[in-house]
């Protein structure tokens, strides 16, 4: 069974993301146990690969079997050391403070649901189990990828990276001469670590490379209902999963091999811990969630390239701005808010200049599918039009914006006078700020074709669902009284 | 009111639909009849009747109209003729508007057949079509010979539509390159005709079915507000109820688009998964897997090797960059004249001529002594090119 190689090759990666976060969490461990594993799995994985990279275009060294485990065991000892280190700086350590994420408390199985209400979930997750894992198995693993960014970027490069043992740049063109490749500007985590993959299991099958971007799925799925079940409990949490696995489009992009459901539990990961931070009880815990969203931010610039330039930005100036609301309020003090910058420009300026560096040596874009340097600006019509079909009247998104439309209204002090506003800020101020892009230069038809577009949606449908699973508890709360 | 005094209103108001059942007014050409009207011919040199239809040759473009009173709504056109050539036609009616005296347009396609064919044409989606046109007709470009046997119009009472409506709510679309980038959902349409055409066409055929969901929510949306402003019912029934409601549409959706979704799985599963080893096809790139499996291994031997796939579809080239890996594919420059062994697939106008040249559309695209190796299906073949 060639899934099993999944165990090998993810292990160790996951085990150094578990102890990344648990040494972030510090003396205020806030988030579930199989959270924490799943946010191991997510961030170790693109950890590693980012080491690989850079070990592998430093030193030149074959990317087999053996130099994997040795990259990822020395990363695992590394943070054990760094976790030995920090546990005797703070030998002090008593009791951990109470997580947040551990006072609500709703078991779907013990607190007072009709037999209706129980038989209803019951039947919407075998509904969605359902069609997970028939349509993974026969998108990702039954049936050949051929599908534009799969055979021309992530699948390639892997295959690429597999077979010459290297990050290998160049490929033949049409005509046969060797050049470098355009997608090469791409972070390559998504193709290095089906490389790696392929390296455990000794040769490239397509079940075991693509079967990852279902794991990539499944995590952020399960962080979504994570993070609802810690701000408004267990049935709730349940209520965001659902919606999750109920939109069409990010079905797609979680069962075949593309990296934007890949990207989305990043800036998931990223986005929702400082929201967490804000509305954590005491310092040691917003400290705990602040560090693990520097993380978080910082790997993001190693998933896609739009993450550098367009999600990256907007969550450092909300955390900034997160930061100055929790000074003014004596939240945390402003020694604490310091040490917390430090950490987000120590994990950021650790991913991003050696990434720009490599970039720039390479003479890389920067834009995502197309580069952003020497924009030419004029107006493109039919942008909207395209926009309004692909976000109420087509089936990607059943109805999830006409419900975030109406909750923001009509909860738009939860919304946007509550620290909800950090969700709602980074959707709107994300969403808004492509739309001149796509209104006004040539990325166009990105919005024309639904291509980018769409694509930008899938990457942000996490956080959307979380924002109006938590805007949709307050309602009911408040009708309840 | 009591529930069967609402029964009884229906059934009341249901009379006069139901009267306007599904009518069609067919025009018989067969037996040298000639359906009763004022025809007009222009352009077309040779129209008789004849035992079996109307005859048409011509070597000049031209059309024949007839006047025309529906006297109903005309949802579809069904052509019934014989067709040797392939061409494509058109079909006219004449605007009533003032500010339009033009013929409007709708084209359609021929396929050359020696057997009887039947073309059913929607027009209840088409640009400016109206039933209460005074003038219907046919256009044929120059070369057509064609026995036109029967013109059928087809028109459908409300409930019909009703039912073809929520048919076509729940018809699906198939996997296709670009349902990683958006899916068109449900779509709505009145008639089976435009309901069997309405994904051949994008965006679909009819209108969202989106728009559907919007208006019931907004009537209820409505009557809730209303029944809560006139103190019927108190705002956290009302919200109870919008939120029940809007909830089961969710539901619907989801089944409706994870059905959809569980189609391409099945699909899959079916033709090309579980299908006998030589009839194994995926989606819109039919053959290619197979094909390129097979091909594979002698490609890989003789790196680079040239590949022409179809016209314009650079997906196939990438597929096979990366199938064939570290092997690569040439498709131009000195790399593609070098190259002694290839593979063309779902290419017609391809092949090699009578001097083993490879020719495509004429034109010798490499002069070497080439011999197809094996043929595929899907005008697909493994060439070897000797010199």
């Amino acid at each position: 069974m060639i899934l099993f190689w999944l165990i090998p090759g993810l292990f160790l990666p996951t085990l150094a993301g578990v102890l990344a976060i648990r040494i972030l969490e510090g003396r205020a461990p806030v988030l579930f146990k199989f959270e924490r594993i799943t946010l191991g799995f997510v961030l170790g994985v693109t950890l590693t690969m980012f080491i690989t990279f850079f070990a592998q275009i430093l030193t030149g060294i074959k990317l087999t079997v053996l130099s994997h485990l040795i990259i990822q065991i020395s990363t695992v000892i590394a943070i054990v050391l760094l976790y030995k280190i920090t546990k005797n700086k703070s030998n002090e350590e008593k009791k951990p403070a109470a997580s947040a994420g551990n006072k609500i408390h709703y078991s779907l199985f013990t607190i007072h649901y009709s037999f209706l209400t129980r038989s209803i979930i019951l039947i919407l997750i075998v509904w969605s189990l359902l069609k997970i894992i028939l349509s993974s198995a026969t998108f990702l693993v039954l049936t050949p990828s051929f599908l534009d960014d799969a055979v021309d970027n992530w699948n390639l490069r892997g295959k690429v990276f597999f077979t010459e043992r290297r990050i290998k740049l160049d490929l033949p063109n049409e005509k046969g001469e060797t050049e470098i490749y355009p997608l090469s500007a791409y972070p390559p985590t998504v193709p290095l670590i089906k490389a790696e993959l392929s390296a455990f299991a000794g040769k490239w099958d397509e079940g075991l490379i693509n079967s990852i971007h279902l794991l990539w799925y499944l995590s952020t799925i399960i962080l979504v209902y994570f993070a609802i079940k810690r701000s408004a409990g267990g049935i709730f949490a349940l209520l965001g999963a659902y919606m999750l696995t109920s939109i069409p489009l990010y079905l797609m992009h979680g069962t075949n091999p593309y990296a934007d459901a890949f990207l989305s539990a990043h800036i998931f990961a990223a986005i929702s811990m400082v929201y967490f931070a804000v509305t954590a009880d005491n310092p040691e815990e917003k400290k705990s969630f602040l560090r693990l969203g520097a993380l978080s931010a910082a790997l993001l610039i190693f998933t896609k390239n739009e993450a550098l330039l367009i999600h990256l930005p907007v969550i450092l100036a909300i955390t900034a701005v997160s930061l100055f609301w929790l000074k003014k309020k004596n939240k945390l003090q402003t020694s604490e808010c310091v040490k917390i910058i430090y950490w987000y420009s120590g994990f950021v300026l650790a991913v991003a200049l050696p990434w720009i560096i490599f970039k720039l040596a390479n003479g890389f874009a920067f834009g995502n599918a197309q580069a952003l340097s020497g924009i030419k600006l004029s107006w493109h019509p039919g942008i909207m039009k395209a926009v309004f079909y692909n976000t109420f009247l087509e089936g990607n998104w059943l109805l999830l914006f006409p419900l975030l439309l109406i909750l923001l209204v009509i909860r738009r002090k939860d919304a946007f006078k509550t620290p909800l506003l950090v969700l709602t800020a980074f959707l709107l101020i994300i969403y808004f700020g492509q739309m001149p892009l796509y209104m006004f230069t040539f990325l166009y038809t990105e919005a024309v074709n639904q291509t980018g577009y769409s694509r930008g949606l899938v990457q942000i449908v996490p956080i959307i669902v979380m924002l109006a699973a938590l805007l949709l508890e307050k309602l009911i709360r408040q009708e309840q009284v | 009111m009591k529930i069967e005094n609402l029964l009884l209103t229906a059934v009341l108001l249901a009379i006069p639909f139901s009267i306007s059942a599904k009518q069609s007014i067919v025009w018989d050409f067969t037996g040298g009849k000639t359906p009763p009207g004022k025809w007009e011919v222009r352009g077309l040199e040779q129209a008789v009747p004849e035992t079996g239809g109307l005859a048409i040759q011509t070597a000049k473009d031209g059309y024949m109209t007839a006047n025309t009173d529906f006297g109903q709504d005309i949802g579809a056109v069904t052509i019934t003729l014989v067709s040797t050539k392939s061409m494509e036609s058109v079909l006219l009616w004449k605007e009533i508007t003032s500010s339009h005296s033009g013929y409007r347009q709708l084209p359609f396609y021929i396929e050359g057949s020696e057997e009887e064919q039947i073309i059913s044409i929607d027009l209840s989606n088409a640009w400016k079509w109206n039933p209460r046109t005074q003038e219907f007709g046919i256009a044929l470009p120059s070369g057509a010979e064609i026995l036109i046997k029967e013109i059928r119009f087809d028109g459908w009472n409300v409930f019909e539509k009703a039912g073809n409506a929520a048919k076509s709510f729940w018809k699906f679309d198939r996997f296709t390159p670009q349902s990683i980038n958006f899916l068109w959902g449900p779509w709505i349409n009145f008639n089976p005709v435009a309901r069997g055409d309405m994904y051949m066409m994008d965006p679909p055929l009819g209108i969202p079915g989106m728009w559907i969901i919007y208006a019931s929510l907004a009537l209820l949306g409505f009557a809730l507000s209303a029944l809560t402003l006139a103190g019927k019912i108190g705002r956290a029934k009302a919200t109870t109820i919008f939120a029940g409601v809007f909830a089961a549409l969710w539901l619907v959706l989801d089944a409706r688009m994870g059905l959809e979704i569980l189609s391409y799985a099945k699909t899959d599963l079916n033709e090309f998964v579980f299908a006998e080893e030589g009839s194994r096809n995926l989606r819109i790139f039919r053959s290619f897997p197979e094909t390129a499996q097979d091909a594979l291994p002698l490609l890989s031997n003789n790196s680079p090797y040239f590949f022409i796939g179809p016209e314009g579809k650079s997906l196939y080239f990438s597929a096979m960059r990366y199938l064939s890996y570290p092997a690569y594919p040439v498709s131009s420059g000195p790399g593609f004249e070098s190259a002694k062994t290839g593979l063309v697939f779902a290419n017609a106008e391809t092949g090699i001529d009578e001097n083993g040249n490879l020719v495509k559309s004429g034109k010798i695209i490499k002069a070497d002594p080439c011999e197809i190796m094996k043929k595929y299906r899907d005008d697909s073949f493994l060439v070897q090119c000797s010199k």
